[in-house]
């Protein structure tokens, strides 16, 4: 392994962090797990390019080494790996967003209301397939991390997206 | 009434199976009857528009997290990394001599030698009876992905995947057409002769690196060889191992779903490894992605996409309107149907089109989209008999009858909040008048008509590309009204103005996209104007003529048209 690696790992490290790091808060952690999980994630890749392996995509590869890392976190602590109710509703509730642009603020206000309203009411295992395709992988990638056939992640997220369509269209 | 495996109690696929028809992921005949269906049905193309409004959703939902952001600490983790390339140099061979002589206990010591010879009665039994069954199995497999690729080409499709071939620090990235007939491949001037004879010992076929075929020929030519075949989720890998000679093993990996080879690698001796993976791929219809006119051979396939037709070429008229929906697509997908205004226009074996960018990103965009797509060409400007006359406004000095500028900011309570308020008044209009606009210029392009004449395919993706286009202007129109109506409302109930009745807002029925979309554009505009000249400070220059009143009603009777009209889910897809 040499330098040239460990720089180039530095700067997807640098490329990747901010989004690594909102995708976790996102889904549960807290910043302090967030930032080990990225780090523990990044030399994983490291030590597994040095190793003559290579990576397609960085970040979908880090993605799957983090989610598998966070189970292994969790199921130290719990039985089961999932976000549950409580957990989820939290989060979400804790969850600010942005302000709106000046002057439409309460119509812009009430809509990103209604759809946080939306996003909490889905069960916690939809909303983490909708972040994890959100990040841009395909179903059947989401299926492999989470152990499951491509059609039960498909009829979860299209029921979440049906849900959140919908509401746009009463809106 | 017997219902498919596919359908609902209604007869349409259930909501999944449009997923996955949207995410590309269905395969098969599975892929083929949701696409006709989709094709032809409305209520599944809204619900599939509605999956993607669901999403997207949900993305704006993500983006608007407010959540802290740390920065990176790039530096100390860089020393991180440097460290702990120091360490694993010789740590791991440590800790495993010490986990040896961990085993101090009989217990774990028993332990150990149960285990060891275990593993000793497993690598016996796939020694002595594992590799012929192996060997049979990997057999079967090729086989399989022989019929499934015969299959694709006797269906006149196209398997297209865009594939990496690395070497040492050579890297090479291409896209491969398999299919019945291909294009002669040029030479790379990346490979060497040393690459060249490493590719021809493994049976690696430049034009086709990928190729299952070539893969069993070079396992058959192997004297001595054992299989062993893996099965992971989403594929099956098959690794030839070699006794002798210069490579020592060679894998192929093939998609469970179809049998798709997607990644090969060559192990050699002493030199360093061959890999080849699949980055993506796609399906699409032999014609509609190569000419039949282009320089064809038969082999089995092509490292560099199809190169345009020398222009004496002939092509086809579905071609060429296949080519004008690529081009449509392509700058609906970053936006610049809207915003740079194309106007695109056919000649015998060509499709033109001339753009107005917004900025020079936006013309690097659009002239890398349409470089992508065979006989397209752009035109510095655009033929006269295409030159549109802009709608006439009523601008210029004016005076209103009262003046709603005070009015607005005795409502809004400052200049500031005024100014904002038009400002964004004005961002918000011209955006639904460009989407509407580009609509209407669809519509007029691809009447009813003329979509009925078009094959299945293209008549679905203009439908989509129109379903697009109308769920943003529907979205689009129903924030703009909605920020418009409390300050429109409030100004209507101070002037006691009620929205007159209008012939013109009965609209009888459903209406088609295109019907919808002509009669949404003036409205869009009028509006527009109408509400820029209630609003902007009062002029005292002649004419003046226009009145408050007429203005007020005329806004209104524009804004009850949109909520009545294109926002009701009815008027979508109407006849097509």
């Amino acid at each position: 392994m040499d330098e040239q690696l460990a720089a180039y790992v530095s700067g997807l490290y640098e490329e990747h962090y901010g989004r690594l790091f909102r995708h976790l808060m996102l889904s549960g952690s807290t910043a302090a797990e967030a930032d080990d999980l990225i780090q523990e994630g990044f030399l994983r890749l490291f030590r597994h390019l040095g190793s003559g392996r290579q990576v397609d995509n960085p970040q979908w590869w880090l993605l799957r080494v983090m989610h598998n890392l966070r189970i292994d976190e969790i199921r130290k602590r719990k039985r089961e790996f999932a976000l549950d109710r409580p957990e989820f509703e939290c989060l979400i509730a804790q969850l600010h967003t942005k302000d709106p642009d000046a002057e439409e603020q309460i119509i812009a206000r009430e809509q990103q209301a209604r759809i946080k309203t939306a996003v909490g009411k889905l069960a916690p295992r939809q909303y983490q397939y909708l972040l994890l395709r959100a990040e841009g992988l395909k179903l059947r990638e989401i299926a492999e991390m989470f152990r499951v056939t491509v059609q039960t992640v498909s009829e979860s997220c299209a029921k979440a997206m049906l849900e959140l369509g919908r509401l746009t269209d009463e809106s | 009434m017997n219902r498919k495996p596919w359908q609902d109690r209604d007869g349409h696929p259930p909501a999944d199976l449009l997923l996955l028809h949207l995410e590309d992921e269905l395969e098969g005949r599975a892929a083929d009857t949701v696409r006709q269906h989709v094709n032809q049905c409305a209520a599944c193309l809204l619900a599939c528009e509605q999956l993607e409004r669901g999403m997207s959703r949900f993305i704006a939902f993500r983006d608007s997290a407010v959540l802290p952001t740390p920065a990176p600490r790039t530096t100390a983790f860089h020393e991180r990394l440097l460290r702990t390339d120091a360490e694993s140099s010789f740590i791991p061979a440590i800790t495993r001599l010490r986990g040896l002589f961990r085993l101090n206990s009989p217990r774990r010591l028993a332990f150990a030698f149960g285990g060891a010879f275990l593993c000793l009665v497993v690598w016996l039994s796939i020694f002595f009876l594992g590799t012929p069954r192996q060997s049979v199995y990997a057999s079967q497999i090729l086989d399989d992905a022989r019929s499934a690729s015969d299959s694709l080409i006797a269906h006149s499709k196209v398997l297209n995947q865009k594939i990496r071939l690395r070497r040492g620090n050579l890297v090479i990235e291409r896209s491969v057409h398999h299919g019945r007939r291909t294009v002669v491949q040029a030479q790379d001037s990346n490979i060497d002769s040393q690459l060249q004879q490493a590719l021809d010992l493994a049976h690696i076929n430049l034009n086709d690196p990928l190729n299952s075929n070539d893969f069993a020929d070079w396992r058959t030519e192997q004297r001595e060889h054992t299989d062993s075949v893996k099965e992971t989720a989403l594929g099956v890998t098959i690794t030839t191992r070699v006794a002798g000679g210069a490579i020592t093993e060679g894998s192929l990996t093939l998609s469970r779903a179809g049998w798709r080879p997607i990644a090969r690698s060559v192990e050699f001796r002493g030199e360093a490894p061959i890999e080849i993976s699949e980055l993506g791929y796609d399906i699409s219809d032999w014609p509609s992605l190569m000419p039949e006119s282009a320089t064809l051979a038969a082999a089995p396939g092509s490292l560099t996409p199809p190169n345009p037709p020398a222009a004496a070429a002939e092509v086809s008229t579905a071609e060429l309107e296949a080519t004008e929906l690529d081009l449509r697509e392509a700058l609906h997908s970053i936006g610049a149907d809207v915003s740079a205004a194309p106007v695109i226009w056919r000649s015998e074996r060509t499709v033109f089109f001339h753009a107005v960018a917004e900025n020079p990103r936006q013309e690097e965009a659009i002239r890398d989209a349409a470089n992508r797509i065979p006989h397209v060409k752009e035109a510095d400007k655009q033929p006269a008999r295409l030159l549109e006359t802009p709608p006439a406004q009523t601008w210029g000095p004016y005076k209103t009858t009262p003046p709603l500028a005070d009015a607005l900011a005795a409502k809004l309570g400052s200049g500031r909040a005024v100014r904002s308020f038009l400002d964004s008044f004005r961002v918000r209009s011209s955006r639904v008048v460009a989407e509407a606009t580009a609509l209407d210029q669809l519509g007029k392009r691809y009447p009813v008509d003329e979509i009925k004449k078009l094959p299945p395919d293209l008549r679905f993706r203009v439908n989509r590309l129109a379903t697009n286009m109308l769920s943003s202007l529907q979205h689009d129109s129903a924030d703009y009204v909605k920020s418009l109506s409390p300050t429109l409302d409030g100004m209507a109930h101070d002037l006691n103005i009620t929205a007159p009745v209008d012939d013109n807002n009965k609209v009888p029925g459903c209406l088609t996209w295109q019907e919808n979309a002509a009669l949404a554009a003036p409205q869009l505009r009028n509006l527009a104007n109408n509400v820029s000249l209630l609003f902007v400070p009062n002029q005292t220059d002649t004419p003046a003529a226009l009145s408050a009143d007429k203005l007020v009603a005329e806004s209104l009777r524009a804004k009850s048209f949109l909520e009545l009209h294109l926002m009701s889910t009815c008027q979508l897809f109407g006849a097509n």
